[in-house]
């Protein structure tokens, strides 16, 4: 459940504090649910990526390395110990 | 060896259902999803949530100063006291001025030009990303991408990048992609101004252009129009050029309306009207 209120604080924090305040909680919360930073970073950019701001979406982009070097050290580390 | 965990296991699904994170991620793509079939209702129900971060960042400055020390927010107030009082003074003359210019029959620009629409910010930086506003103001009222958008005193912004009914997305020239031409000092010497987000800029010049701090940075309007001030100046004394950095004249941190208009000078043609 704690985990949970973690994941609902770090989308949340998208649309009320400044980047860098989910950003940390992205990345903290990354260690238990590597999809959260790909999703803080997608809902980041739908909320505020607007065209001539920015090439591309940079928030997604982050949050899919995040996600990915998430993903890649639970297969490599025993997920027992992470996330159970 | 008994193994005690699988190699082959995902490790993004952890457990037999559905994770929190698979659910942030289904609710991210849902909202990508109702931003692009239904841009307005997005950002209506989207509208609370950006209103309590604007609430929350001025609230976070007002704390922040409160720790400042106050000999130096008193000598602050006072040279603010004092250039404002000149400004009044400038602005009465230029007023009066006018008055006389026009009660000579001279053509009136600002007459031919559509009235300006004014629209509240639902959203700014720091919250919002890549230094963009989103404005209450939409294709219903008149906005087109392309327009160029003004704070307090007429100091151009940016401009309008995507429309819906009833909002738009301004991108600042502050954002970190925006390239926009203008003219510094006195003797208007032109350079690119570069935006580097959180209302800054920067510019490239010859060494021998002898820009100096405190110099002002326009960009084109309807004439001249101020965008900031050089507030250092970097570089290597062998180099051929310089770095300004240039401070904005609006605090983008808080807008809380813009002035909407169509100046024309700006990259309409390449400017989008999707959400």
């Amino acid at each position: 459940m704690i985990r949970g209120l973690f994941v609902i604080l770090t989308l949340a924090s998208v649309a009320v504090f400044p980047w860098p305040v989910p950003a940390v909680l992205a990345l903290s919360v990354a260690v238990y649910e590597p999809l959260v930073p790909l999703a803080a970073g997608l809902f980041a950019d739908t909320l505020y990526y607007a065209p001539h701001a920015a090439f591309i979406p940079y928030f997604t982009l982050a949050g899919l390395l995040v996600s990915v070097a998430s993903y890649l050290v639970r297969r490599r580390l025993r997920a027992g110990i992470i996330g159970e | 060896m008994r193994r005690t965990y699988s190699a082959t296991r995902n490790a993004l699904l952890t457990s037999a259902g559905p994770t929190w994170g698979a659910g942030a991620l289904a609710f991210a793509v849902l909202a990508l999803l109702a931003r692009l079939i239904a841009p307005g209702a997005f950002l209506y129900a989207a509208r609370p949530m950006l209103a309590i971060g604007n609430d929350l960042s001025a609230a976070g400055e007002r704390v922040y100063s409160a720790f400042a020390d106050t000999a130096t927010l008193a000598a602050k107030n006072q040279k603010l006291f004092e250039e404002n009082s000149a400004l009044a003074a400038e602005n009465r003359a230029l007023l009066a001025e006018l008055a006389d210019v026009r009660g000579l029959g001279s053509p009136d620009a600002s007459a031919k030009s559509p009235a300006p629409l004014i629209a509240g910010v639902v959203s700014r930086p720091p919250t919002s990303a890549y230094d963009t506003l989103v404005a209450a103001a939409g294709r219903a009222d008149g906005v087109f991408a392309g327009m160029e958008a003004f704070g307090a005193g007429g100091v151009p912004l940016g401009t309008v990048s995507a429309v819906t009914d009833s909002f738009s997305r301004v991108a600042l020239f502050s954002s970190p992609q925006m390239r926009t031409q203008g003219w510094i000092g006195a003797h208007r010497i032109p350079v690119t101004i570069a935006g580097e987000g959180a209302g800054s800029f920067s510019a490239s010049v010859s060494r021998d252009a002898q820009v100096a701090a405190g110099d002002a940075v326009y960009v084109p309007g309807p004439g001249a129009l101020p965008i900031g001030t050089v507030a250092r100046i970097d570089g290597d004394a062998a180099a051929p050029t310089e770095t300004l950095r240039i401070a904005p004249a609006v605090n983008p941190f808080s807008i809380t309306w813009v002035m909407l208009r169509d100046t024309g000078a700006t990259f309409a043609a390449s400017a989008t009207s999707t959400p």
